[in-house]
């Protein structure tokens, strides 16, 4: 109960591990919104609030 | 943020979430997947349906299952799990439409001052970032874990 008390405080999710899912962490399953997320970074360039 | 959400899956090392919506249209399983781009410690934040039977992944369906907040709000606390797990990742988030874009503008304007005690959020506007502001226009967020 005390663990789920601090998780509840700091907003993290108790998540459920499934293996099953663990196949998907090494492909890129979305494809195109990853090469729109590399070219608007890209044309953005990084936050100048890194730099400082 | 004290919203419904659906019960999370996720994978060891929490890059990959499945979680169902249940709605007007009946279960549909949703993926939600952190993605690493070409920026070193920039992860991108995708979703789409998971089709059960065959575990193959469609980003670019429109389900309407009557749900959207408690998706949102869903997908958001993955981002709890994932900086958790990552605390030094920056996520870079837009919808796959503008419209889409809009909706998260949308939900992260109603949260703002839950969600920026936790989070920093900057918003693209121009081709340049800036610190989010409320009903401002965006094309993408990028989204990092505050030290607290």
């Amino acid at each position: 109960m005390k663990i789920i008390n601090e998780l509840k405080k700091r907003n993290i999710p108790i998540v459920k591990i499934d293996k099953s899912l663990n196949k998907y962490d090494d492909i890129i399953i979305f494809p195109e919104k990853l090469d729109k997320a590399n070219k608007k970074l890209t044309k953005s360039g990084l936050p100048k609030q890194w730099n400082k | 943020m004290k919203l419904p959400k659906y019960q999370l899956s996720s994978s060891d090392k929490l890059l990959t979430f499945e979680f169902i919506s249940e709605g007007n249209k009946g279960m549909i399983h949703k993926i939600v997947k952190y993605q690493a781009t070409h920026y070193k410690n920039i992860y991108n934040l995708a979703f789409g349906d998971k089709d059960y039977s065959t575990g193959d992944i469609d980003d670019t369906s429109i389900s309407n299952n009557g749900d959207s907040e408690k998706v949102l709000a869903t997908v958001g606390s993955t981002l709890y799990a994932f900086t958790d797990k990552y605390p030094d990742f920056w996520i870079y988030a837009t919808g796959s439409t503008v419209a889409r874009t809009r909706l998260y503008r949308m939900g992260i304007t109603k949260f703002y001052s839950e969600i920026a005690i936790d989070f920093e959020i900057l918003g693209e506007r121009n081709d340049d970032w800036e610190p989010f502001q409320k009903n401002s226009s965006y094309g993408g967020f990028l989204i990092k874990r505050k030290k607290n």
